[in-house]
């Protein structure tokens, strides 16, 4: 099951961009690995931005769905796997 | 490092590349890519020009294709070299022909049999084991793979690896690699490319909702959820496949391993089979010839003899005599079987074509060079087009394809390209415009290329006043524009026939094109450079109307021969001296009709230069009036430069012809038979702005290298600038004129048969049914109704009379018609009752036929014939074999057990006294069911009216003072606006009224006021008021005011 977070949050990147570490729930989760990456235009005819989504696994063995777009940083939590 | 991309996608995806295959090799030369692949679904189509351009930029191109397999999936297939070519066109042929009507799927077992030369690899995401393995059936796809392993060989088979950003890639190329390794397989990155550039995706996304018919906001999943499917650089493609850079670097190897693939140019004509015992193919042609030369010169003089020796010479030198035999064989077999053909083209340059009854045109007497035909020195491949009547045509064709061998006989394919109105209506549809606007704006679009729409509404007042420049439709322009030229679907050729020495299947891929036509997929200018030759069959309706008119001319004056008609008749001069040429092949525009009242033309010459100077090549580059002019004498000739004089003199030092074009290029700047033969091509092709420059700046510096000077060569350059893409050469005009020529004759001095024949075969020339009735009424000619009993299937002649034709009613079918004429067979129907009983017609058809008169013979009521078929109790049709039971057939147009003519007899036994429609009315219901007005013109009703307002008719237009201001009205017929030499727009139209055609010129200035009247559809009748001009025989209007025409 995966819920659906869609929130901002604060994010450490590695030197090629790749997340790190972000915060959920005022608390930091270390980036064990990178599983996935893809990006998404999303309806560019609306005007919205391609976004470049990472399935990443916690060193605590989770999975959590982040996403930033290209609009100048933002980082978004997308979902939390159970 | 650098990177080879093997999986390229160009728009000839149909629907599915959006990035032109100029900008992708130009992009990968900038990228110094060593070699590219192109890799469209299931076609080569693109394959020729591909090659053309990456040899031309330095790169080596790989052939290939993405193949659909009968279980869907898809594979990647690069030819290794030529046997891989060849084998690449079986398998795609028989996928195409072995799954008709359906998309093309290849069998596993095809790819068997026509493995060698080819290298596979595993395909995209819909490839058959990275399908399985995202199905998580790893021992399914490593089964899939081992038997590509034993189709291919093991050095031939590559897994092949994307990186394009989509959900489960990296575990995707994870499983993939592994696969590799355990099978001991190399892998290949690829990128699915399917644009150039990442700004470009919006483009592909759109094409695909055009391809999948759906709308932006749609989800389907053919559309790609993001931009990365561009064509990246080497440092892309190293750094998204930094884990496996052996997949990176494998993709060099596999370049290396590809030779270019295409053998172009080599001679796949077919020998010719039907030889004399002992004879070769040289001996026989020799012989056909001179046996031709008898029947058509009858004395052989030694100039004759030299002229066919030399041309004979030349064509076996050349190694063409078997295409000669061929042509020959083709046409005397329309001859033995009695169709009418003509030849066209610059094969009228030819005695040896004249003599083996290719053509017409007796070239040398007309003093026509044959080397504009054939030269040792250009050695082209011969062009020989023959127009064939239009019945008949796919008899000749089929004579073959039987003769040569369905494999070895093809039709040759065009590409169906996005112009601006199918550009504008498929992406608007896209983007969910909405459909009554999609419609009324994509309807005032013209014929024009969809990257010019922005210049069209600067130009053409109906488009600003549509709203199509509105801020909405901005971006929807910005992408009719990006789509330009890209080819929609393939379609048919419409004379086009190839025919090889071996099974075309291994030469070109074929496939079928709609109504099951076996079609190649390259268009023509690609089968030529393939080495094919393709001869032109076409499909002439006046063909068929100039048969028809003789046969029926022939039952009247028995000795008329068609071919016989004398070339110097002055009552045809006379004629068409008056510009009176509507219906006249090639002479009927308004702009051939106002020359001719100029022209004084006294002979073929000058018949000859009318149909090459009313041509866009002419007419842009200003050499219609200087030509009257100086063959009137009212201006000196003169030549730019001495050595035009030789080539120019014919022609009064004008350019007409393409040949003078080619030997300007090669006496002012030397140019060598290839550069002038490139520069034909740029010219007769329309080929691009740059292409056109770029030939343009060759010329004036080898023409200045030649000892002319650079303004001279600039100034002459613009000649041939301004002729470029729209002119005729000599030998077709000629062949041309002689068709225009005697049917002119034919309708000075059989205008009711020619007209009934011309109207028979409609849709053709300039004019409508109706325009052509107005113009034979106008030659004494009566126009008679449609009528039950003695209207045929096609218009008929009655003395001086036409008679209208049961087909021209408006629904009425070829099986409707045969049931009438079957059952007429047994007598005329002497009632209406008996034409029920003793026929089948739709009910609706019925009541059209009532509508137009066609039982007026037989009832004096059109009002109560309708009340009778509309009241009895037929729901659809009226069936005769029910008029004496109660159980009639069940076939599709009657219907079973319905009391039909009985219902209707007693329908009629009890008619109402209601009176018959007004003559009026009867008028108005004949033009919608005919699309004739029978007795009178719509114009005459409103005469009297508009001769007490002082409208001027045609007839009385010729009388008035020239120069004055007069006002006239009719109905616009075919207004357009052809390229003038200015750039400026002008629109021409003709007013048709009761008495005739008036031309009507409408310049810029005015245009921009009235236009949208005139290019807005439908156009209503109009009134024009304007300056009365008399040029020659003839007059026009120059419009100064346009307005509906008010009642």
């Amino acid at each position: 099951m995966a819920k659906f977070i869609n929130k901002a949050t604060e994010i450490r990147c590695d030197s090629k961009g790749n997340p790190f570490a972000f915060l959920f729930n005022k608390k930091w989760f270390r980036v064990n690995h990178v599983l996935e990456i893809w990006k998404d235009t999303g309806t560019w005819w609306d005007g919205e931005p391609e976004k470049t989504f990472f399935r990443v696994e916690t060193t605590g063995g989770s999975l959590y769905e982040l996403y930033t777009d290209d609009t100048g940083g933002r980082w978004f939590l997308y979902r939390i796997y159970d | 490092m650098s990177f080879v991309h093997l999986h390229i996608h160009s728009p000839f995806s149909f629907l599915d590349g959006a990035g032109r295959i100029e900008e992708m090799v130009a992009a990968a030369a900038d990228m110094d890519m060593p070699a590219l692949a192109l890799t469209d679904h299931n076609n080569l189509c693109a394959a020729v020009h591909f090659n053309k351009l990456a040899l031309k930029a330095g790169i080596k191109p790989i052939t290939g294709v993405e193949l659909t397999l009968e279980d869907g999936s898809h594979l990647t297939l690069l030819a290794k070299n030529p046997l891989g070519y060849s084998n690449l066109c079986r398998i795609i042929t028989t996928a195409h022909l072995g799954s008709p009507r359906t998309a093309p799927r290849a069998r596993y077992e095809t790819l068997s049999s026509c493995n060698e030369g080819l290298i596979a690899l595993s395909g995209c995401r819909r490839g058959k084991i990275p399908g399985l393995i995202l199905d998580g059936k790893y021992s399914a796809a490593e089964e899939s793979a081992v038997g590509l392993v034993n189709v291919f060989g093991k050095d031939n088979f590559f897994i092949e690896l994307h990186n394009d950003f989509l959900p489960g890639n990296r575990s995707l190329n994870r499983s993939l690699a592994e696969l590799a390794g355990r099978l001991g397989l190399e892998t290949a990155a690829a990128n699915n490319v399917h644009y150039t550039g990442k700004e470009q995706f919006k483009i592909h996304d759109l094409l695909t909702c055009i391809r999948t018919l759906t709308r932006l906001d749609d989800i389907h999943p053919e559309r790609r959820l993001n931009a990365e499917n561009y064509l990246k650089t080497a440092g892309e493609m190293k750094e998204i496949f930094c884990d496996y850079p052996r997949a990176v670097a494998n993709t060099l190897m596999i370049g290396e391993m590809c030779e270019p693939a295409l053998a172009a140019g080599d001679r796949l004509f077919p020998a010719f089979t039907d030889l004399p015992p002992g004879e070769t193919a040289a001996g026989f042609l020799r012989y056909l010839t001179f046996e031709g030369a008898g029947q058509r010169y009858r004395c052989l003089t030694q100039n004759i003899i030299s002229r066919l020796e030399h041309e004979l010479d030349i064509i076996c030198r050349l190694g063409f005599e078997d295409y000669f035999l061929l042509v020959w064989d083709a046409v005397n077999f329309a001859r033995r079987e009695k169709i009418r053909y003509a030849g066209r083209g610059s094969a009228a340059d030819s005695a040896v074509a004249y003599c083996l009854y290719i053509t017409e045109v007796d070239s040398i007497a007309r003093g026509l060079l044959f080397e504009r035909f054939m030269s040792l020195e250009r050695a082209q491949k011969p062009d020989i087009d023959i127009d064939f009547d239009s019945r008949y045509r796919d008899r000749v064709s089929a004579y073959l394809y039987r003769k040569y061998g369905s494999d070895r006989v093809a039709t040759v394919c065009t590409y169906n390209t996005f112009r601006a109105r199918s550009a504008f209506r498929d992406l608007a549809k896209a983007m969910d415009f909405p459909i009554g606007e999609i419609d009324r704006l994509a309807k005032r679009l013209p014929y024009i290329h969809s990257d010019q729409i922005d210049l069209a509404v600067e130009r053409f007042p109906e488009l600003r006043e549509s709203g199509i420049d509105a801020p909405r439709f901005r971006e929807l322009l910005g992408c009719c524009a990006a789509v330009s030229g890209f080819p929609r679907f393939i379609g048919t050729h419409l004379g086009g026939i190839v025919i090889s020495r071996q099974p075309l299947a291994s030469v070109v891929p074929l496939q079928e094109a709609t109504k099951g036509v076996v079609v190649t997929q390259y268009d023509k200018e690609f089968i030529e450079d393939l080495g094919l030759i393709k001869l032109d069959l076409l499909s002439l309706r006046t063909m068929a109307a100039i048969e028809d008119a003789a046969l029926t001319i022939r039952e009247t004056v028995s000795e008329f021969d068609y071919d016989a008609i004398p070339m110097n008749d002055s009552a045809t001069f006379e004629m068409i001296n008056k510009g009176e040429t509507a219906g006249v092949f090639q002479l009927e525009s308004p702009a051939q009709r106002s020359l001719q009242s100029r022209f004084k033309a006294s002979g073929i010459e000058d018949i000859i230069a009318s149909v090459a100077l009313i041509r866009p090549g002419p007419i842009k580059g200003n050499m219609v009036e200087p030509f009257i002019a100086r063959r009137q004498g009212q201006e000196p000739v003169t030549y730019l430069h001495p050595k035009l004089k030789p080539i120019l003199e014919k022609t009064y030092g004008v350019v007409l012809f393409q040949e003078q074009v080619i030997e300007i290029a090669t006496v002012i700047a030397g140019f060598t038979p290839g550069e002038a033969d490139r520069l034909r091509r740029v010219m007769t092709h329309a080929r691009s702005h740059r292409e056109m420059a770029d030939i343009g700046a060759e010329f004036i510096r080898k023409a200045v290298a030649n000892g002319t000077g650079s303004e001279i060569a600039e100034t002459i350059f613009s000649y041939i600038m301004g002729y470029a893409s729209y002119g005729f050469c000599e030998a077709h005009a000629a062949a041309f004129a002689t068709t225009a020529y005697r049917t002119a004759y034919m309708i000075r001095h059989y205008p009711a048969h020619f007209f009934a024949a011309l109207l028979s075969h409609q849709p053709m020339g300039f004019y409508d049914p109706n325009t052509l009735c107005v113009e034979a009424r106008r030659r004494g000619v009566t126009v008679l109704p449609p009528d039950i009993n003695l209207s045929g299937s096609y218009f008929t002649v009655e003395n001086n009379s036409l008679r209208i034709s049961l087909r021209q009613i408006k629904g009425v079918k070829e099986n409707t018609l045969e049931r009438i004429l079957t059952a007429r067979k047994d007598g005329p129907f002497t009632s209406f009752e008996d034409f029920l009983c003793r026929t089948t017609v739709d009910k609706d058809v019925l009541v059209n036929m009532i509508s137009c008169g066609g039982f007026d013979n037989l009832h004096p009521s059109r009002r109560q014939l309708i009340w009778a078929v509309s009241t009895a109790a037929i729901p659809t049709a009226i069936s005769g074999s029910a008029c004496s039971t109660t159980t009639g057939p069940t076939t599709a147009g009657s219907l079973a057990g319905l009391t039909t003519a009985g219902s209707i007899t007693g329908a009629m036994a009890a008619l109402p006294d209601i009176p018959d429609f007004t003559s009026r009315e009867k008028f108005n219901m004949e033009y919608e069911m005919l699309g004739i007005d029978i007795h009178r013109h719509y114009m005459s009703y409103l005469r009297s009216r508009l001769d007490s307002r002082g409208v001027v008719s045609s007839r009385n237009l010729r009388k008035a003072k020239e120069g004055s201001l007069i006002t006239t009205a009719g109905l616009p017929i075919r207004p357009h606006r052809p390229p003038t030499r200015t750039g400026k727009v002008a629109a021409f139209f003709s007013l048709e009224d009761e008495f005739g055609l008036t031309d009507v010129t409408v310049f810029e200035k005015t245009y921009q006021k009235y236009g949208a009247l005139l290019f807005t559809k439908p156009v209503p009748p109009l009134q024009v008021s304007g300056i009365l001009q008399h040029r020659g025989n003839g007059f026009s209007i120059i419009a100064r005011r346009i307005a509906k025409l008010a009642p």
